[in-house]
């Protein structure tokens, strides 16, 4: 017998912009930071994905229940390796992640 | 709005702390350190650290600084400290594995209505080196939630750079001390606002001001 899960009870994606200095490994310090903090909470996050939308711009994608550990590493990174880390953004919808990027831009 | 506590290492890097703390969404930012700033839109006051507590002094030190925040370096001297009710705060212990502040040192804390300061800034770099650390902070948090003294999460910035949005620090007391959202963002909002009122009294949303009188 299948057991069928309802649409709503999946998780739901969350992105989180962020900027940072030109051509900084975002995904791989971070994945480093997440790696950390899983060793103390007993935990592992490997469900992150980067979509690059400019050298100084990047959107991370994460799920809805991993939003915190991911916010805490980049924090985590912000006081210990890159304080030029900022996150600009979050949402569930990439399309207005999209649109926020080339306000920050025009701002800069 | 929320209020916040640097600790800034020269008057330049205090001015634009106080600037990028307005357009962060602080209203209130208490200032570690002997720099006076006016400011219209983000209010500020000085925040005075201490290691023990000088007699002589006291009444100077309470007369310049509306914050008094206290750093044991032993359960001894933390009981000391907050016997005094000079003492508005005691800082958390983030550089140990072993917590410095105890039950007896948070029950004097609740009388005097002081706070539990977790400095964030310095926590972090301190457990990127020695990870145990954070579990001294987590027993002492523990501690303070059941006893009733208020938690509260500050960033002890020293650079402009190292003032971080609000958001960041709810979600990282929600992953590290295991809070809901609500738990972890009365740390950074409710909490520095109630230690900051003259009268000590929180003010939290949905709570009737007028206490309930007995019909017996």
């Amino acid at each position: 017998m299948k057991f069928k899960v309802p649409i709503d009870l999946k998780e739901r994606r969350r992105y989180i912009c962020v900027k940072h200095p030109d051509g900084y490994p975002i995904l791989d310090r971070t994945k480093r930071a997440l790696a950390m903090i899983g060793g103390l909470k007993c935990l592992s996050y490997s469900k992150i994905s980067v979509i690059s939308l400019n050298r100084a711009i990047s959107v991370i994608r994460t799920s809805e229940s991993s939003v915190k550990a991911v916010l805490t590493a980049i924090l985590i990174l912000k006081y210990t390796e890159c304080s030029e880390i900022d996150v600009i953004g979050l949402s569930g919808n990439l399309r207005k992640i999209r649109e926020i990027c080339p306000e920050v831009q025009e701002g800069k | 709005m929320y209020a916040d506590l640097i600790a800034p290492r020269s008057f330049d890097d205090c001015l634009k702390m106080v600037e990028r703390a307005r357009y962060l969404g602080y209203g209130m930012l208490g200032i570690l350190g002997d720099f006076k700033i006016e400011s219209d839109i983000v209010k500020t006051y000085k925040v005075a650290l201490i290691n023990r507590i000088d007699p002589k002094s006291r009444q100077k030190l309470r007369m310049e600084s509306k914050l008094i925040l206290a750093k044991p370096s032993s359960l001894e001297d933390a009981r000391k400290l907050t016997f005094s009710s000079l003492v508005d705060g005691v800082i958390a212990t983030y550089d140990s594995e072993r917590p410095r502040i105890d039950y007896v040192s948070l029950k004097q804390l609740k009388r005097n209505e002081g706070a539990l300061v977790i400095p964030l800034s310095y926590l972090i770099r301190k457990m990127c080196e020695r990870a145990q650390v954070i579990r001294s902070v987590y027993l002492e948090l523990k501690m303070a939630m059941r006893i009733g003294v208020y938690p509260i999460l500050c960033s002890f910035a020293s650079e402009e750079r190292e003032l971080v949005p609000p958001r960041l620090m709810i979600s990282f007391s929600e992953f590290f001390f295991d809070l809901r959202r609500e738990e972890s963002k009365r740390f950074v909002k409710d909490f520095p606002m109630y230690m900051l009122s003259e009268e000590r009294k929180l003010k939290l949303k949905g709570r009737g001001e007028f206490e309930v009188q007995s019909t017996d």
